[in-house]
């Protein structure tokens, strides 16, 4: 490995702007829990339908007085220090290892900004035919180099974008995932960013909505060279009709991650997502079954996982206390 | 596929009977016409009329299968679909094709207890036959979900826990196939509605190959169109033991195709059956291992532990080693599993005792067979090899190199 060791003292730490870190679960609060066939569907904001999103002067944010463009920034980090993929990052999880890392990507729907009254308001995304389709977004971390050779892409993307109506807002929602709509769609003939085959989930009817993999140095392997801490989050126990082609009708855990951050701020604000806090539970050098978490059930990693991450691992619903892997700064 | 789950009776005539009976079913999905014209609702039908009509060279007695209303039968993308089956620019580093675990003379099997993947990786479970797997209903060893061949198909290429093939994405791969110049006019009369390969076309393809590799032309099936000498004497009493309600084999591994979760044209109910046959008991309340516990870790139902598809056995006598780990080795080994109503491992991470696995199906009951007895029942088992589907040049490797590196 040509990794440069990069040690950091205290992990957890992230910079944080202050009073910044609310991350609430927003689990009670929205509307419409019916509106999809999952069986523990996260509180769907109004932008969750699977329509078109109405067109905004042909996908562009600038133009008029009425709308308003918006750029919101994203960053993966390993405690205080940013993520590459040409970096080892030390004193990671319970046994304190040394981690490189092969990916870093998630999908994420139904941004919203909170208007000044309180009102959370869709974010329409700027169609771009690669990064966001609809109503999805894929945010990627990784450029391809190094431990991320194998399965990463050069391209990355640390925004979403899009544009609202003229307006005061302070405060920001999305949702961890892929729509259950367009997760349980015929991948081959999907657009971007929904064609990425690595991204795909196909043995599960569905799309990885994360993955974030990770080769902890000194971990034993059963699965073949290289052993990797995967971490794939996506929806599980999904039925299906079977003579229908194995179409889904339901998942029983759904595995999306409602995140609101009501202190967000426009042209301020960064979302975080900190490896190092998703794992601060784990013992990196311990797996049995698949590699890492790879969220079925029964997967013996996975608990600690989803409790940081803010998923109850039992149900595929949110947590009520919020996850810390996601923070605000 | 690598289980045999043993059964018995006697009425060998009335396998074939699930094959022509319960036809045209209202409310049966739409299915391909035995010949040419294939029958599409879907849009693009007024071009669907693909390169080059299609007739099934079925074995006597054998349903048509049922093909999805948009992925119609035709030449041109049946040999498409083989050229993409056996070509490793379909794996990332270009040294795996489809056919590197699914080889022919092995019945689409690898001879592995588990599969490799073309990076080293390491499937927890076997390859799968691909004997006949146009009338399987549900595939892989315990996915409920994967009903058919097309989606199927995206797993091998772009799985990553383990890598199978790795391959690149859609622009990529295609740029790679692009070099290859048969493949445009193939790509075109294959999918005359299509304006440009695509991955969709793809797996399209490779699930209209793999449809045709169709194999009841065996010495049993021989014996069953009424030729006296096809089978030994010895198969023909390991027959007789198979179809009893003494071994029970037959339940599970009914039909043309010896497998209880079977769909064709004139299927009128779907079934799609799992078993927990007592390969495990890890923990006395059934536990199957960790990372390969079967349809529950679909379906998260605690009935669903150890449950797997029930598959054909057909060549079972070149597919060993068998079950979904190929953790039993022989045919042999196989009996003696059932013969004990489970299989007892006496130490290790998997130790327990699966005859008391509480999750077993009720069939396996166990029996008793005297070594004679065992050999006339393995004489059966390998009566069902088809020797010309083996070495069918229709299923072959088109390319002139060989495809399978050294095994790592």
């Amino acid at each position: 490995m040509t990794r440069r060791s990069v040690a950091f003292a205290t992990m957890t730490l992230c910079a944080l702007s202050s009073a910044t870190l609310a991350i609430t679960a927003c689990s009670d609060d929205a509307t419409s829990p019916a509106a999809s066939p999952d069986a523990a569907i996260t509180p769907a904001p109004t932008s969750t339908t699977d329509a078109a999103p109405p067109p905004v002067a042909d996908g562009s944010t600038d133009a008029s007085p009425s709308t308003l463009a918006v750029t919101i920034d994203f960053a993966a980090r390993v405690g205080v220090l940013p993520f590459t993929c040409e970096a080892t990052y030390a004193s990671l999880g319970t046994s304190m290892v040394s981690v490189g890392f092969t990916d870093f990507r998630f999908y994420v729907h139904a941004v919203e900004l909170v208007r000044a009254d309180g009102v959370s308001v869709p974010l329409t995304l700027t169609q771009d035919a690669k990064w966001q389709e609809q109503d999805v977004a894929l945010l990627d971390f990784e450029d391809g180099k190094e431990g991320c050779a194998t399965d990463g892409t050069p391209d990355m993307n640390t925004t979403v974008k899009g544009s609202v109506p003229a307006g005061t807002y302070k405060g920001l929602k999305f949702i961890v995932g892929v729509p259950f709509a367009k997760n349980h769609a015929n991948q081959a003939i999907a657009p971007s960013p929904l064609n990425l085959g690595k991204m795909f989930w196909s043995w599960n009817a569905g799309y990885k909505f994360a993955k974030i993999d990770s080769r902890p140095e000194g971990m034993n392997g059963d699965g073949g060279p290289n052993p990797t801490f995967n971490f794939h989050l996506g929806s599980t126990a999904c039925q299906g009709d079977a003579a229908d082609g194995g179409t889904v009708t339901s998942c029983g855990k759904p595995n999306r991650l409602p995140v609101s951050m009501p202190l967000y701020e426009l042209g301020k604000s960064k979302v975080v997502f900190d490896y190092a806090a998703l794992v601060s539970g784990s013992d990196l050098l311990v797996n049995s079954g698949p590699s890492g978490c790879m969220s079925f059930p029964g997967d013996p990693e996975c608990a600690a996982v989803f409790e940081r991450l803010g998923v109850d691992y039992a149900t595929g619903a949110p947590t009520v206390t919020p996850g810390t892997a996601f923070k605000l700064e | 596929m690598r289980t045999l789950a043993l059964c018995a009776a006697v009425l060998v005539a009335g396998l074939a009977a699930c094959a022509g009976g319960d036809v045209g079913s209202p409310s049966a999905p739409p299915a391909a016409p035995a010949t040419a014209t294939p029958t599409t609702d879907d849009a693009g039908s007024d071009a669907a009329e693909g390169g080059s009509a299609w007739a099934w060279d079925l074995p006597p007695g054998f349903p048509a299968p049922r093909v999805p209303a948009d992925n119609p039968m035709n030449a041109s993308k049946v040999a498409l679909g083989r050229r993409l089956f056996y070509d490793v620019r379909l794996s990332g580093n270009e040294t795996f094709s489809c056919g590197s675990c699914h080889e022919q003379k092995l019945a689409f099997t690898d001879g592995r207890a588990t599969a490799v993947g073309s990076t080293g990786g390491l499937h927890p479970r076997a390859s799968m036959s691909l004997s006949d797997v146009a009338y399987a209903s549900g595939l892989t060893w315990a996915n409920p979900l994967m009903t058919s061949l097309e989606k199927q198909a995206l797993v091998p290429m772009f799985g990553n826990d383990p890598v199978e093939l790795g391959s690149p994405d859609e622009a990529a791969l295609l740029a790679r196939l692009g070099g290859d110049p048969e493949y445009a006019p193939l790509f075109r009369d294959a999918f005359p509605e299509k304006a440009a390969p695509s991955l969709d076309a793809v797996v399209k393809a490779i699930a209209a190959f793999e449809r045709t590799l169709i194999s009841g032309r065996s010495p049993y099936d021989r014996h069953v169109a009424g030729d006296p000498t096809a089978l030994s004497p010895s198969a023909k009493r390991g027959m007789d033991m198979f179809f009893s309600e003494r071994l029970e084999c037959y339940h599970c591994h009914t039909g043309f195709a010896f497998s209880d979760s079977i769909v064709h044209e004139g299927s009128a109910f779907f079934e799609l059956s799992y078993h927990n046959t007592g390969l495990y008991n890890v923990d006395g309340a059934g536990a199957y291992p960790t990372g390969n516990r079967g349809l529950i870790d679909l379906t998260d139902k605690p009935a669903d532990m150890g449950k797997f598809r029930a598959p054909t056995l057909r060549n079972i006598a070149v597919t060993a080693p068998y079950m979904h780990d190929g953790s039993v080795l022989t045919l042999e080994d196989a009996l003696d599993h059932y013969g004990a109503a489970g299989r007892t491992i006496a130490s290790g991470p998997n130790a327990g005792d699966g005859s008391q696995n509480p999750l077993k199906d009720d069939l396996i009951r166990g029996f008793v067979l005297t070594a004679s007895e065992k050999t006339d029942v393995i004489a059966f088992l390998e009566s069902l090899t088809d020797a010309s589907f083996l070495a069918d040049p229709r299923h072959s490797n088109p390319f002139s190199s060989p495809q399978r590196p050294p095994a790592p």
